[in-house]
C-alpha cells in the first residue's frame, strides 16, 4: 500500500528510506510519528476533545482497549452521546450505495475516530485513512489493530483546503468525504469557500482512477432542523439559510470571522460535483442524517419517500403534530412528499462517478 | 394466459389468504429483530408499501447479501427496459423505534405458483407460455446490459475452469465419452470468446423469484447472486427450474429431457423461440447453445452430487445431458 502514497509537494513517488518518507526528488521529507506516516506542512487541529484529553483517552486505549477507553473516558470530558457516536456501528452502513467490491482500493480523507474505515474494510482490498489530527489518527491505529483490521493504512495530512494529498494520481477506486465537505475552506483564507471546496474535489477527482467513485456525505443547507433554529457549522442559528453575503455579515458581527463552512442543496450540490469533473452524481437522502443514518432512500424515489414520510408521521410523539403531519402528508401526492423531502430533508449522501 | 386460469390460480389455495392477486399484509415485528439489524425495504411493482423485507445482523463480515441486492437493483433502475420490473430499495440501519412494524404484502403471485397450477391441470400450453414470459423478460435485461468486452472482469476464468473440471469428472466417470467431453471443452473455449458475449446475469433466476402481475407483467426479485456473466445460463436455469426440475420435484422424467429439443412440443417451442433471440441478436450458432445447454447441464449434475466418485445419475438428466451433446 506504500505505493498508493505519493510526496503531496511535488507529487513523486515515495523512495524506501527506513524511518521516514523521502519523495523521488529527494527535495522532501516526511516523518513517521508513532509508525504512521506524517506529510502535513502546517498546524491544524479538528476534534471534539483537546490534545490533552486524547491524550489521556489513548494511553487508556492501550492499557484497557479502545471500546473500554471510549465507554469510559470520553463522559468525563464531553456529552457520553458522543461515546455512541464513537462506536456506533450503523456510521458505514451507508456502504450499501458504494460501489464497493472486495478489488476496491478506497481512501476515506477526514477519517476521524475511524468508525467508517473500520466499517469499510472488511468490504474491500484496502483503505487508506487520511485525517489532520494525529491523535485520532493513533485512536484509528489502535482501533484496527484491536478489530483485526490488517488492510488499513493510516497517514496524516493537511486540510483539503490545500489541494495537497499524499497520494497517488488514479490510484483508488473510491473517495469518501463523510462530514468533510462543508469544513473545506474553514482552514484557509486565501480563496473563497466555494472556490476551495471546487479545489478540493479536483483534487480527489485527481486521485480516482477512470470510473472511480466520490462519496459525499453531507447536510443540507436549507435543512429543516436549520430553520427551525438548529446551529450551523459556524455556531450561529439560521445563518445556513441566510443569503451568503448576510450570514458573513452576521458571522462578522457575531464570531469576528468571516462565513467559511458552505453547505448547498439538492441541486447545488449536483451542480459542483459537476464543475468538478464527477458525473451523474446519486443522491440519497439520510434519515435522520448522514452521521448517523437509520434509513437511506434513493432521492429521486418518490413513493418510498412518501411511505416513510407517512409511517414516520404516524410515530411523533405529540397529538397536534401527528394530525398535522396526517392532514399535510395523508392525502398528498407522492410527488409533493419527494419534492420537499429533497429540498428540507437534513443531509444528503450522494455518490459520483469520475468523468473521463 | 387463459383467463380460466388465471381465475383458477387465484382460487386454488396453493397460498394461503389469496385474494385478488396478493397475500394478505404480514406485519414485521421490527422490535423482534436482533440488535444491529441491517434491513432492506423492496417495494415491488411501483407498490406504495414494501413488498418485501429483507433483514441480516450487522456483523463485519455478514450484510454481503443485502449490500450485493442492494447494488445489483441500484444498478438495474438505471437499465431502462427491466427499472420498472426490479423492486425499489429502501436501506436502513437499525429501527432503533422509529417504526415498530412494517406491513409487508406479496403483489402479485411466484410465476412458480402459477406454474404448479398448470403443470397440475395438465396445461402444458399456459405452462410454455409462462416460461415464454420469464424469457422475454430475460432478453430484455440481457440485451440491455450486454457487455462490449467479452473478458470483462466478472470471474470468466473460475467459471471456466468449473466447468471445465466438471465435464471432465462426467467423463471419468463414464457418462461421457471423450469425444462428447471434447465437443463440451471446446464450447467452453467458445464462451469465453468474443463470440459469447457476457451480459448482466440474475444468478438465481427461477420461478420463485419472479412475481407474475396480471396487470403489471413480471418483475423479478432476488438479486444476491446478480453478476455479470454468461447470459444464456440464466435461460437455462429458467428451463431446468420452470418446466425440467422444478423445486419440490423429487427427480425428472426423461420424456420431458426429450422434449427440450422437440419443436413439436409446447415447451420446445417456447424454449426454441427464447434461444433465436440470442441466435439472430448475438450470432451465436444453435448447435453451440445446445453444446452450452451440456456443460450448463454437466456443472449442475457435479454441483449437486459432488466431485467423484459420483453417485448413480438418474436417467432423465442422462437423456438430457446426451441430447445436448449428440446434435
Amino acid at each position: 500500500m506504500p505505493s498508493k502514497l505519493a510526496c503531496p509537494l511535488c507529487r513523486s513517488p515515495f523512495g524506501d528510506e527506513c524511518g521516514e518518507y523521502v519523495c523521488a526528488s529527494g527535495a522532501h521529507r516526511f516523518p513517521l510519528s508513532h509508525g504512521i506516516p506524517d506529510f502535513s506542512t502546517r498546524e491544524h487541529y479538528w476534534n471534539q476533545l483537546t490534545p490533552d484529553q486524547m491524550e489521556f483517552l489513548l494511553d487508556v486505549a492501550q492499557l484497557r482497549g479502545y471500546r473500554y477507553a471510549v465507554e469510559n473516558v470520553i463522559g468525563l470530558f464531553k456529552d457520553p452521546e458522543l461515546s455512541r457516536y464513537v462506536l456506533a456501528a450503523n456510521r458505514a452502513d451507508f456502504r450499501a450505495i458504494l460501489p464497493l467490491g472486495p478489488d476496491t482500493e478506497v481512501v476515506e480523507i477526514g477519517a476521524g475516530w475511524g468508525a467508517v474505515s473500520c466499517g469499510l474494510a472488511p468490504h474491500c482490498r484496502s483503505v487508506v485513512a487520511l485525517d489532520t489530527n494525529p491523535y485520532t489518527l493513533r485512536f484509528v491505529s489502535l482501533r484496527a489493530k484491536e478489530d483485526q483490521i490488517d488492510n488499513l493504512l493510516l497517514a496524516r495530512c493537511d486540510p483539503l483546503d490545500d489541494g495537497r494529498l499524499p497520494l497517488a494520481e488514479a490510484g483508488f477506486d473510491l473517495a469518501i468525504l463523510n462530514g468533510v465537505l462543508e469544513y473545506v475552506g474553514s482552514a484557509t483564507e486565501d480563496i473563497s469557500p466555494d472556490a476551495a471546496q471546487l479545489r478540493g474535489l479536483k483534487e480527489v477527482r485527481r486521485i480516482l482512477r477512470p470510473g472511480g467513485a466520490v462519496y459525499v456525505g453531507i447536510e443540507n443547507r436549507f435543512g429543516y432542523l436549520y430553520f427551525l433554529g438548529t446551529r450551523d457549522h459556524g455556531g450561529l442559528r439560521y445563518t445556513s439559510v441566510l443569503p451568503r453575503w448576510l450570514a458573513n455579515c452576521v458571522m462578522r458581527m457575531r464570531m469576528h470571522k468571516p462565513y467559511r463552512t458552505y453547505t448547498y442543496s439538492y441541486s447545488g450540490y449536483r451542480k459542483l460535483l459537476a464543475r468538478a469533473g464527477f458525473k451523474d452524481p446519486r443522491v440519497y437522502i439520510a434519515v435522520p442524517n448522514y452521521r448517523d443514518p437509520r434509513f437511506i432512500v434513493p432521492a429521486d424515489d418518490d413513493r418510498a419517500i412518501a411511505y416513510l414520510v407517512r409511517r414516520y408521521a404516524s410515530y411523533l410523539r405529540k397529538r397536534s403534530w401527528r394530525l398535522a403531519a396526517h392532514a399535510i402528508f395523508g392525502r398528498a401526492p407522492d410527488s409533493f412528499c419527494g419534492q420537499l423531502a429533497r429540498a428540507l430533508s437534513d443531509s444528503f449522501l450522494l455518490v459520483a462517478e469520475a468523468a473521463p | 394466459m387463459s383467463t380460466e386460469l388465471v381465475e383458477k390460480i387465484l382460487s386454488a389455495g396453493v397460498l394461503p389468504h389469496v385474494r385478488r392477486g396478493h397475500v394478505s399484509p404480514v406485519k414485521l415485528d421490527t422490535t423482534a429483530l436482533p440488535g444491529g439489524s441491517l434491513v432492506m425495504l423492496l417495494f415491488v411493482n411501483d407498490e406504495a408499501e414494501p413488498s418485501y423485507v429483507l433483514r441480516t445482523p450487522r456483523t463485519p463480515r455478514q450484510p454481503q447479501r443485502i449490500l450485493t441486492n442492494f447494488n445489483s437493483l441500484r444498478y438495474l433502475s438505471q437499465v431502462r427496459p427491466v427499472a420498472r420490473s426490479v423492486p425499489r430499495a429502501v436501506f436502513c440501519g437499525d429501527l432503533d423505534g422509529l417504526l415498530t412494524s412494517i406491513e409487508t404484502c406479496v403483489p402479485g403471485l411466484p410465476l412458480a405458483v402459477n406454474l404448479r397450477i398448470a403443470r397440475h391441470e395438465g396445461r402444458r400450453d399456459d405452462a410454455a407460455h409462462l416460461f415464454g414470459l420469464g424469457a422475454q423478460w430475460l432478453w430484455n435485461l440481457h440485451a440491455a446490459t450486454r457487455a462490449k468486452t467479452p473478458l470483462a472482469p466478472c470471474g470468466q476464468q473460475d467459471a471456466e475452469a468449473s466447468a471445465t473440471k466438471s465435464i471432465c469428472a462426467l467423463r471419468d466417470e463414464g457418462l461421457l465419452t471423450t469425444a462428447q467431453a471434447a465437443s463440451l471443452l471446446s464450447a467452453v473455449r467458445l464462451a469465453n470468446g468474443p463470440t459469447m458475449p457476457v451480459s448482466r446475469v440474475h444468478g438465481d433466476y427461477n420461478p420463485n423469484n419472479m412475481l407474475l402481475d396480471r396487470r403489471k407483467g413480471v418483475s423479478v426479485i432476488d438479486w444476491e447472486f446478480s453478476r455479470t456473466g454468461w447470459a444464456l445460463w440464466d435461460l437455462f436455469t429458467l428451463a431446468r427450474t420452470a418446466w425440467f426440475h422444478p423445486a419440490g420435484v423429487p427427480e425428472p422424467s426423461a420424456t420431458l429431457a426429450q422434449e427440450v429439443w422437440d419443436p413439436r412440443t409446447p415447451f420446445g417451442r417456447a424454449f426454441a423461440v427464447a434461444l433465436r433471440r440470442y441466435e439472430q441478436a448475438w450470432g451465436i450458432h444453435r448447435a453451440h447453445c445446445r453444446l452450452l445447454f451440456g456443460v450448463y447441464i454437466a456443472q449442475y449434475l457435479t454441483e449437486q452430487l459432488g466431485l467423484p466418485p459420483l453417485p448413480s445419475v438418474p436417467e432423465a438428466w442422462k437423456t438430457l445431458l446426451l441430447a445436448a451433446v449428440e446434435y
